[in-house]
């Protein structure tokens, strides 16, 4: 019986990943707050074998896209307060900690906003950086160079906090596409319509002259004003010739609990696509 | 005895099971300039098994991650007396899915990146580098950061 319940223990250990990694896993992916509880809770775990330093902290941002059409957060150097920032009224209890190996830590975070908040919602970036160990450096051989980094990892994810009845929307424009090596590089125009951020999927279908799809992209978009998003189509194989490129635009996410996600019509496009 | 081995067993399973909705950046191991001689710049490629640095990150598939790396120019000796230049170029940095349809991807640290997960909801990153120690350079201990951040949209 002992030796069985060692084996279920070295199992369990084994199972639990215990490894030398600094870093800890963070969840959720994204915190929404309301202003009836006014609080949450972001839980973190530390995988690995040593204990991780870890600081919670928050600042002032929101997605962009680039001139590549890659999302980005754009942070202002200041916060003046014509933005809707919750950055300066949200706490973390607690901000610093030492999570032990295979242990869980819940940070709450706890909104205080200013008397007489507008209806609307209010953006935030958390930002959860872990120290880990650094290569020892010794001072007992004095006649060499011996070099120690440290590691440390960030992970940021988005607060959100919502007063009053909120509505989101999106419009389209500008959808064109440009092949690229074997991929067809699709860019649109998305401008954020109504009070809250559209946050959905992006779907593309690529159909050819019969009307039957020959290829397909899914993926999640944040509109918290304006973006100039670029999807990826993989076109290898393709025929050279006219095809149809269809953008759809919903709501529909799964990753995030339906309660909290802002519904609104699906939004079409398409374009006429030329392949070489 | 038994109670204490049922509790023991509670934890570790607790322990073992996944955060929902999760995301993960982790540091695996650490960049290694090994023994570094004055005079001589040592480099470490990426794609070195043992020395280059690696991160491990996951997220969502068909989601997109914002990678930024804030890199030491210098490190300074410990005790204070000099510092020792250090540097990334633009191929120091390879992504690579956990996917067996996965490609490696060559980028620049000094730059930051989005990813979109297609192929895998998680992959790795591995980091050269190389120091450039002067032919004078002071003996001792050298420490620096290296930073990853990564952000989820």
């Amino acid at each position: 019986m002992p030796r069985q319940l060692a084996l279920a223990v070295l199992l369990l250990a084994g199972l639990a990943g215990r490894s030398a990694a600094q870093g800890v896993v963070v969840a959720p992916h994204a915190v929404y707050l309301d202003h009836r509880t006014r609080s949450g809770a972001i839980t973190l775990y530390n995988p690995g074998a040593d204990p991780a330093e870890v600081t919670i902290s928050t600042f002032y941002g929101y997605p962009v896209t680039d001139s590549a059409g890659h999302f980005m957060l754009q942070v202002p150097d200041s916060v003046d307060p014509s933005m809707p920032s919750a950055t300066g009224w949200i706490d973390a209890f607690p901000r610093k900690m030492t999570i032990p190996p295979l242990t869980r830590q819940t940070v709450r975070l706890l909104a205080r906003p200013p008397q007489g908040l507008l209806d609307g919602e209010y953006w935030s970036r958390i930002s959860i950086s872990a120290l880990g160990g650094a290569v020892p450096v010794t001072g007992a051989d004095t006649g060499r160079i011996a070099i120690g980094l440290t590691l440390e990892v960030r992970t940021i994810i988005p607060l959100i906090y919502r007063k009053g009845a909120l509505t989101t929307g999106i419009a389209v424009s500008n959808l064109r596409a440009t092949p690229r090596g074997d991929s067809l590089i699709a860019r649109v125009h998305l401008e954020r319509r109504g009070t809250a951020a559209f946050v959905g999927m992006a779907r593309g279908t690529l159909l050819n002259t019969a009307g039957g799809p020959v290829a397909t992209f899914q993926q999640p978009v944040a509109v918290y004003y304006d973006a100039d998003p670029a999807f990826e189509l993989p076109v290898r194989g393709l025929a050279p010739g006219s095809y149809r490129l269809r953008l759809e635009l919903d709501t529909d996410r799964t990753d995030i609990a339906p309660e909290l996600l802002l519904r609104t019509a699906t939004v079409r496009d398409s374009v006429e696509v030329v392949l070489p | 005895m038994r109670r204490c081995v049922c509790f023991l067993v509670f934890a570790l399973v607790t322990a073992a099971r996944p955060l929902a909705g999760q995301s993960q950046v982790t540091g695996l191991r650490d960049l290694d300039f090994g023994a570094v001689i004055r005079g001589v710049q040592t480099t470490v490629a990426p794609t070195d098994p043992i020395r280059s640095g690696r991160f491990y990150v996951r997220h969502q598939l068909n989601r997109q991650v914002r990678v930024a790396f804030t890199l030491p120019t210098r490190l300074s000796r410990v005790g204070g007396g000099g510092n020792l230049p250090i540097s990334f170029s633009t191929t120091d940095a390879v992504a690579q899915g956990t996917a067996a349809t996965s490609s490696p991807v060559t980028f620049n640290p000094n730059t930051a990146i989005t990813f979109t997960l297609v192929t895998s909801a998680d992959f790795y990153i591995n980091l050269g580098g190389r120091v450039s120690p002067a032919a004078n350079q002071a003996t001792g201990d050298y420490s620096g950061t290296v930073t990853l951040t990564c952000t989820f949209f």
